[in-house]
């Protein structure tokens, strides 16, 4: 599409135009002295050469000026100069001269041969001014947005390469200056032109520009702009959220790994000292003892055992806050793993006290880590049994309730108040039953933490008889249910 | 065998445990030999073959497991392993290697000896080739494919026998969740825990219904089952 000068004077080309061009269009006024400089030189040119040369023939010179004035100023110019230049030949060369009046019909034909050939140099001349023009600005973009892509793939953050993206395109948009703006669209202000920026129909931000020429923004470089910028704002944030992942992740992983780190010396540390004390005091129980030395002997076994569990208990419990547990999960029966917990702590070293079991038959299975669920079961047995008066048993019923199996233990213990209901899950909170309990206050904290870490839920309430009732609820897998 | 001419070979890294067991066993009557890591005990194992071996899990050049594999290419006698709380998937593949039982630290002097007495025991008088296996109060007749309880008949599934079976054959030793599908359904069922866990359920009930304790099947967590009492 060919521009016509007016739309040229309207719409100030953009500064993506080629060096030469820019300097010769420089001023308003070198249009027309050029194109009469030319017709000057033309008829000049012609007056030197008519003598040899039959004037017919030397009104080819004057299209070279009709040439060079359509291909730097566009069609109309080179129109004009047409028309100039035909005034010249013919006042100046066709007989009579120096008169505007032509006799022969012959010359007639040759000065519309002149004009005919001139417009069609002009309209030539104006294309291939236009098309050159458009090549450039294309060249000129594509540098642009190599510019731009490497000031993106550079910068250490797409904020500290915004300014000059934004300055950089608001000057090939023959705008004094402009800024990115990356919130949401804000009404514009007076005097400034915003240019959207988009990105797969996903709004990236807008340029901001001051002193913009006027229609500049409706040209179809200011809409191939607005495309390139907002794609490597794209490209720029998503390296960015890539680069944060990934620095994440590194983190993420040299922490996690001295933790676990951490947690195996630990656990290794402590157990191996322990073992050897109770395997060492072990073997003195074929020794020759007198009974004081005996009992001295059951202190160590007793209080080494003791140190055991609650190394055990630290180590679950800071496994649980690092967040390094990870439930292998398996497809269990409830009835299974209850009887398993009860029968753990039966055959434990401490009389485990009367424990009462109601387990529904054909209970479906759940999924879930056995050897988890079964600690905290047996935290929940201990803790009731630890509560409750000697000789009243701990019960446990096992149900299936709706979409999950409760394992209620009940205690006829004290009770929890309901304020302190969730703090007694809380790491070394030992509830309202103080002092004459003995414990760490870890088992239930323990058992919560084992219990989320399985996806189920623990709860306490009151016992209907008095006491505390606490719930362990595990969900049922949809093919967990038995025909 | 007496136990001053029966022989273990302790495989332990850390020397205060290692000489604890070496003394206790000792004292308890067995020649005791030691080595302090897998390619020691090895050597130790060919030098001087032992009637029993008992490994910790976690060696300094490798893994019990790997060392139990090595010992079973050409070595009968029982594997006792010693592991630390959460090593299950190391018990399993220890296990499935070809050891006899396994104890969790920390363990009582008392429960190592019974072990170590029980595997010896069964090392030298197999059950194989016995018509009738099982326990006092559960009698399973293999030819007949009859299970009495306490002198009354207790009527299982063929799939129900063929686990109290398995569990019987293995004579006291754990069998892994693994084996038992393995052995019972087949090699094709090796994950299929949802089978193991509902017909153990069923064969619990009717053994207790039958007045033989639930808990006769020992619940091995996160490993595997064993029949109790043999």
């Amino acid at each position: 599409m060919a521009l016509t000068e007016g739309d040229r004077a309207a719409h100030p080309r953009t500064r993506l135009d080629a060096e030469g061009v820019r300097t010769l269009a420089g001023s308003r006024l070198a249009a027309p002295a050029v194109a009469a400089g030319l017709v000057v030189l033309s008829t000049l040119v012609v007056a030197l050469v008519t003598p040899t040369v039959p004037y017919e023939a030397a009104g080819v010179i004057y299209l070279v000026g009709v040439l060079g004035v359509s291909s730097l100023y566009g069609l109309w110019w080179g129109l004009g100069t047409s028309v100039a230049s035909a005034v010249a030949f013919n006042f100046f060369f066709l007989p009579p001269a120096h008169t505007l009046v032509i006799n022969s019909s012959s010359d007639w034909a040759a000065l519309a041969a002149f004009v005919l050939t001139a417009l069609v140099t002009s309209n030539l001349a104006a294309r291939v001014r236009d098309e050159r023009d458009e090549a450039a600005r294309l060249a000129a973009e594509a540098r642009m947005s190599e510019s731009f892509a490497t000031l993106i793939a550079d910068a250490p953050s797409l904020a500290a390469v915004l300014p000059t993206l934004a300055s950089q395109a608001a000057r090939a948009l023959g705008a004094s200056d402009g800024a990115i703006h990356r919130g949401a669209p804000a009404p514009a202000r007076r005097g400034a032109s915003v240019l959207p920026l988009e990105f797969n129909e996903r709004w990236m931000g807008e340029l901001r520009l001051i002193d913009v020429p006027p229609g500049a923004l409706d040209q179809p470089a200011a809409g191939r702009i607005a495309r390139s910028l907002a794609g490597l704002i794209a490209l720029g944030e998503e390296r960015e959220r890539r680069l944060q992942q990934q620095v994440q992740a590194e983190a993420l992983s040299r922490s996690d790994d001295l933790k676990t780190a951490l947690l195996r010396a630990v656990s290794h540390d402590f157990r191996s000292p322990l073992m050897a004390i109770t395997t060492a005091a072990g073997g003195l129980r074929y020794a020759r003892l007198d009974d004081e030395d005996r009992e001295l002997l059951e202190t160590i076994t007793d209080q080494s055992a003791r140190m055991s569990r609650m190394i055990e208990n630290l180590l679950d419990l800071s496994k649980l806050q690092a967040g390094a547990v990870s439930a292998r999960a398996d497809w269990l029966d409830p009835r299974e793993l209850v009887e398993a917990a009860v029968d753990e702590l039966e055959r434990g070293e401490r009389p485990a006290g009367p424990i009462e079991l109601d387990l529904a038959h054909d209970l479906p299975l759940v999924r879930g880590d056995a050897g988890q669920l079964q600690r905290v079961l047996v935290n929940l047995i201990e803790n009731g049994l630890k509560f409750s008066p000697p000789d009243a048993p701990v019960r446990i019923a096992v149900a299936q309730q709706g979409d999950g199996v409760d394992i209620a233990v009940e205690d006829r213990g004290p009770g929890v108040p309901e304020a302190e209901a969730e703090r007694i899950f809380e790491p070394f909170n030992r509830g309202a039953a103080k002092g004459d309990v003995a414990g760490s206050g870890l088992g239930l904290a323990i058992a919560r933490g084992l219990a989320t870490a399985n996806g189920c839920r623990l709860t306490v309430e009151p016992a209907p008889g008095g006491g505390s009732r606490f719930v362990l609820r595990v969900p049922v897998p949809p093919s967990g249910r038995r025909a | 065998m007496t136990a001053g001419s029966t022989r273990i070979l302790v495989v332990d890294d850390e020397r205060p445990i290692r000489r604890a067991l070496e003394v206790t066993l000792a004292k308890a009557g067995y020649s005791v030999g030691s080595a302090t890591d897998a390619s020691d005990a090895l050597t130790q194992a060919a030098l001087h073959p032992p009637d029993l071996v008992i490994v910790d899990l976690m060696l300094p050049d490798g893994d019990g497991a790997e060392l139990t594999k090595q010992l079973r290419d050409w070595l009968q006698a029982p594997i006792l392993l010693i592991s630390a709380v959460g090593e299950e998937q190391d018990k399993i593949r220890a296990l499935d290697a070809g050891a006899d039982d396994y104890l969790t630290k920390p363990f009582g002097i008392g429960e190592l000896l019974a072990r170590v007495r029980a595997l010896l025991r069964r090392s030298e008088g197999s059950v194989a080739g016995e018509q009738v296996v099982g326990t006092d109060a559960l009698q399973i007749d293999l030819p007949h494919r009859i299970v009495t309880a306490n002198g009354t008949e207790v009527h299982l599934t063929p799939t129900e026998f063929d686990l109290l079976k398995e569990l019987a054959l293995a004579d006291g030793r754990p069998l892994t969740h693994r084996m038992l599908l393995r052995k019972v359904w087949g090699p094709g069922y090796a994950q299929e825990m949802q089978l193991l866990r509902t017909h153990m359920g069923r064969l619990r009930d009717k053994l207790e219904a039958a007045g033989v304790p639930r808990t006769s099947i020992e619940t091995l967590t996160g490993v595997g089952y064993r029949l109790r009492g043999q």
